[in-house]
């Protein structure tokens, strides 16, 4: 069985990888091939048998991530036993617990922003009753949105109480070793804060105890860009640090011997994978780390693959939900790929080269999981992770465990450690975010088609590195050519498509409309609304970074050839600030009427997009699509009414696009265009009871009502007028606060609408 | 599985390219690396290493027939170093027959290398007369022949005599020839033998299947001594 653990390993991913992915036929597949392997005596019988018997096991074991939120009712109070440690963010605390009649995990969230509370007996253990109500979880409601239902239930989480204060806790602790770790975590976390600023607290905690919460969202977001997140994860990096520290300590200190520090290892491991959070990375690297030594010390000679091996069974045993768990993923794939190049990367003497060819396998293994998940590649990060792994290995994160343990004598270290950190903030945060600036070109990849795709993607880079590894490097050459072509085909699909969407998103109270043009001959937004926050009355980018760039990505979209903008108003231009500077924006079209501030105006003109004003009567083209601006050039002296008026043939359908012009408006248009009818009609201002006449809808004969309006808004939008009025004429509503994002997915003839949400 | 030679566990060092695994080796790395295997410029006729492309031994063998060589060309996989010399000491006169189940995998895969292009060809293991066999066991090149894909055939007979290894070059490459051929055959032929040295007991087995008329007689051997 010696060396062939990661038979057993690998037929357990993929079996997983069919299950999650509902490819259940595919599962024949593995047999059939481990059959093959037995018959051709490359298999031995223990090998195969347990192979095998993990498929059958996994078919069983696997969670599968089915809502059952209707199914359980809970007593009030909800009373539980905390499960999880406390996380503590800089906006929220939450952790979860198991109810007692119905052994469901139930996520609990505190939102505060103050960071002065007192958990008095929350902690890990703790039985806790709690006065409070179950409410749904949001889940996506547009394609491409970060679904946290989902999320939650591969966790197996279904349930959530949101708290509004923390007397609505009572716990009663129950002492364990596992909480007093936890609370000695929370020990450590007051000894740093104490002693260092805020900057250099949220390092530390990040890279020392495993938790990034406190870091800004710019540089998580940096990291997450460039392919460096797993610095932030803690992992096998920051495990050979710790054994270094310990072995200094112990060894070269003479303090015991070094089959003593390695005992004092095995068990301060499991303690410290604890203490930094008990992320499966943690948990991957100080495990294969206990083998080891564990081996060596029972002198059981092995190969390193099945060490990896057994520990990734052992913790998929221990956990069936890690297969879910993007940590889990990411680090087991790259450091399995990592351990079969061992020999290709220890070839070459320089470091130089054993470092790129690490990062090369690292991220070339990488991309369908990237792609999955993120949809897009940052072809450069190879390059900058060459330059940031070792300052972080072999650098920054020593420091920061250097100030960790000298955080009792802060007195002295205190300025130091705010010099050290300065250099860090200048100049490695400033280089970075100044090849953030000019060198990211994101490749923009969308999603992989299928799984068939994926698999052949895996076979592709299996083969390039067989070759590799055997010398031939022509072959190898072709495998890495076919690889780039595989993925240019996969950016190319959409032109070859003869399918064309217009999405209207939700993006709640506002309008962002999103038109792909067939073979992808354009793409096109009317309006992009944001939300602006309540405090500063400043747009944020909340709606661009959920909504809009997830959208775009996971359709493999980067550039956009013409916005029209209706009005003003930040429910409709909110997230154009933010688009120019992500996406490359041809042309955007204002009314005559719309009020451009100096500022927004040479912001949008530096980005390289052309503002044109458009007017009553003109047509625009937009590559295939003709678009006729049938208001806007008058000036009712507010923005909605002076919306721009637009109308296009999509799809075999006449549309109507209205922004928010109101009554009177609808009745001018009508003056303008007495023989109007259309097959669609985006309902102007949200279903406000001051548009939509009934004599306009009865003029216009619409099939389909288009209401693009937020989930319980506070003006009561639609309105039961609207409502009423387009029932009376029959017609078909879609409105995105009941549907999510509405879907038409047309070709040039003929297309049909789709709910998003069920 | 552990290793046939020094006994020491086998753990197979799994890459890209031992992802899916391969049959089990009988060798550890150690003792494989040990084995040298002929690479480079070597001697058309007879797979020595040599920078010629005949080598001496050939060219008097070339003379010795006047161009009626028997034997069409001799290949061989391994050099007959130290390791090797301990080997087949132990193969073949302390009778350790397991040690050929580790030169079997080596000798199948040189074989589809090197001939699976030929088709109608059979192998001919080079017997051991019947007092040796008696006192051996059995017979290392038909072990050798057997591990190959094509049809083996044991269609030579020996006569008894001193062993090939106790005597002197000029006794050996003077010495009567000690086969008879038990059946004719017409087909083209492999002669299969652990070691090729002097070339002289090849030539035996092959000036009998040239007199039958055969088209063309190959040598495969595990070593070039």
């Amino acid at each position: 069985m010696k060396g062939y653990w990661h038979i057993v390993a690998i037929t357990m991913a993929l079996s997983a990888m069919f299950i999650v992915t509902d490819h259940m036929l595919w599962l024949v597949s593995l047999p059939i091939f481990l059959l093959i392997l037995y018959l051709q005596k490359r298999l031995g019988k223990i090998a195969f048998i347990l192979s095998l018997a993990s498929i059958l096991f996994f078919i069983f074991y696997i969670p599968s991530v089915k809502d059952s939120s209707d199914e359980f009712q809970f007593t009030k109070p909800i009373i539980g036993k905390i499960t999880t440690s406390i996380h503590q963010s800089t906006t929220n605390i939450n952790f979860r617990i198991k109810e007692e009649s119905t052994n469901e995990q139930i996520q609990v969230t505190y939102f505060t922003s103050d960071q002065d509370y007192d958990l008095v007996g929350i902690q890990y253990g703790a039985v806790c009753e709690i006065q409070g109500d179950i409410e749904p979880v949001n889940g996506a409601r547009n394609p491409g949105e970060f679904d946290y239902s989902h999320y939650l239930l591969t966790q197996g989480v279904s349930h959530q109480v949101i708290i509004e204060s923390l007397s609505q806790i009572n716990c009663e602790t129950n002492t364990s070793i596992l909480s007093s770790i936890f609370s000695f975590r929370d020990v450590l976390r007051k000894k740093v804060s104490e002693a260092y600023s805020e900057e250099i607290s949220a390092w530390i905690y990040a890279l020392v105890l495993g938790d990034d919460s406190h870091l800004s969202q710019d540089i998580i977001e940096l990291f997450q860009r460039w392919s460096l997140s797993h610095l932030l994860a803690i992992s096998g990096l920051h495990i050979g640090i710790i054994i270094s520290v310990v072995f200094f300590i112990l060894v070269k200190l003479n303090l015991c011997t070094k089959e003593r520090a390695y005992n004092v290892l095995v068990l301060f491991l499991p303690c410290y994978a604890l203490l930094a959070g008990g992320e499966p990375s943690v948990w991957r690297a100080s495990l294969m780390v206990i083998f080891v030594i564990l081996m060596a010390k029972f002198k059981w000679k092995t190969s390193t693959t099945d060490i990896i091996s057994i520990v990734f069974i052992f913790l998929l045993i221990l956990n069936p939900h890690y297969i879910y768990h993007i940590g889990f993923q990411f680090s087991f794939i790259v450091t399995f790929a990592i351990l079969l190049s061992k020999s290709w990367i220890l070839e070459s003497n320089s470091i130089f080269w054993q470092m790129l060819r690490i990062s090369f396998i690292s991220q070339m293994i990488l991309i369908p999981l990237q792609v999955t998940y993120f949809y897009y590649i940052q072809p450069l990060s190879i390059l900058l992770n060459m330059i940031v792994v070792p300052y972080f290995s072999l650098v920054f994160i020593p420091l920061l465990f250097l100030l960790f343990i000298l955080s009792p004598f802060h007195v002295i270290t205190t300025h130091i450690a705010t010099l050290l950190v300065k250099i860090h903030e200048n100049s490695f945060l400033s280089l970075l975010k100044m090849i953030d600036y000019h060198l990211s070109f994101p490749w923009v990849v969308g999603s992989f088609p299928n799984l068939i795709i994926v698999i052949v993607y895996f076979v592709m880079a299996f083969l390039l590195m067989h070759f590799i590894n055997q010398n031939k490097l022509s072959h190898a050459f072709k495998q890495g050519v076919g690889i780039v072509l595989l993925i240019v085909v996969i950016v190319l699909k959409p032109y070859f498509s003869p399918y064309g969407t217009v999405t209207v998103l939700d993006i709640g109270q506002g309008d962002a409309i999103v038109i792909e043009l067939p073979y992808r001959k354009g793409v096109i937004f009317i309006d992009a609304g944001g939300t602006f926050s309540f405090e500063d009355g400043q747009a944020t980018d909340k709606v661009f970074k959920q909504i809009i760039r997830p959208f775009l990505f996971k359709k493999g979209i980067s550039k956009i050839d013409a916005v029209f903008l209706s009005h003003e108003d930040e429910d409709h231009v909110g997230s154009v600030d933010f688009m120019v500077d992500s996406f490359i924006i041809d042309t955007i079209f204002i009314s005559d009427n719309f009020t451009l501030s100096m500022e927004q105006e040479s912001h949008w003109k530096n980005s390289g997009t052309e503002i044109v004003r458009v007017g009553k009567g003109n047509v625009v083209h937009v590559n295939s699509q003709d678009f006729y601006v049938m208001g806007g050039s008058e000036s009712y002296g507010n923005s909605n009414d002076n919306s721009l008026v637009l109308f296009s043939e999509i799809g075999g359908r006449k549309w109507l696009f209205t922004g928010d012009i109101s009554k009177h408006v609808e009745r001018n248009l009508l003056l303008d265009h007495p023989d109007l009818k259309v097959d669609v009609l985006k309902v102007a201002h949200h279903g406000s009871n001051t548009s939509t006449d009934p004599t306009f809808i009865k003029q216009i004969e619409p099939d389909v009502a288009l209401i693009s309006v937020g989930v319980n808004n506070m003006y009561g939008h639609p309105s039961y007028e609207v409502i009423n009025t387009l029932d009376d004429e029959n017609v078909q509503i879609l409105r995105t606060d009941h549907d999510g994002a509405i879907i038409f997915h047309y070709t040039n003839e003929a297309g049909t609408f789709y709910r998003f949400l069920p | 599985m552990k290793c046939t030679w020094c006994f020491e566990e086998i753990i197979v060092d799994v890459n890209w390219s031992t992802l899916i695994p391969k049959p089990p080796t009988y060798l550890c790395d150690t003792c494989e690396n040990k084995l040298v295997k002929i690479t480079g410029q070597r001697c058309m006729m007879c797979s020595r290493e040599s920078k010629m492309k005949l080598c001496s031994d050939c060219t008097y063998w070339k003379e010795h027939y006047k161009g009626e060589d028997p034997l069409t060309s001799n290949y061989s996989l391994f050099t007959y170093n130290q390791h090797m010399q301990d080997m087949i000491a132990k193969w073949k006169y302390r009778g350790d027959y397991e040690v050929g189940k580790a030169f079997q995998s080596y000798f199948s895969q040189g074989f589809k290398q090197k001939f699976s292009k030929m088709k109608n060809i059979i192998a001919v293991p080079i017997p051991l007369s019947e007092e040796r066999l008696e006192e051996r066991r059995f017979n290392q090149a038909l072990m050798l022949a057997e591990a190959l894909t094509i049809p083996c055939e044991e269609i030579l007979e020996r006569d008894h005599s001193e062993k090939q290894s106790k005597k002197t070059r000029y006794q050996r490459i003077s010495s009567e020839n000690p086969f008879k051929l038990k059946k004719t055959i017409n087909k083209s032929v492999i002669l299969v033998d652990d070691i090729y040295t002097t070339g002289t007991t090849i030539r035996h087995a092959a000036s009998l299947f040239k007199q039958v008329g055969c088209e063309a007689i190959y040598a495969y051997t595990l070593i070039r001594g």
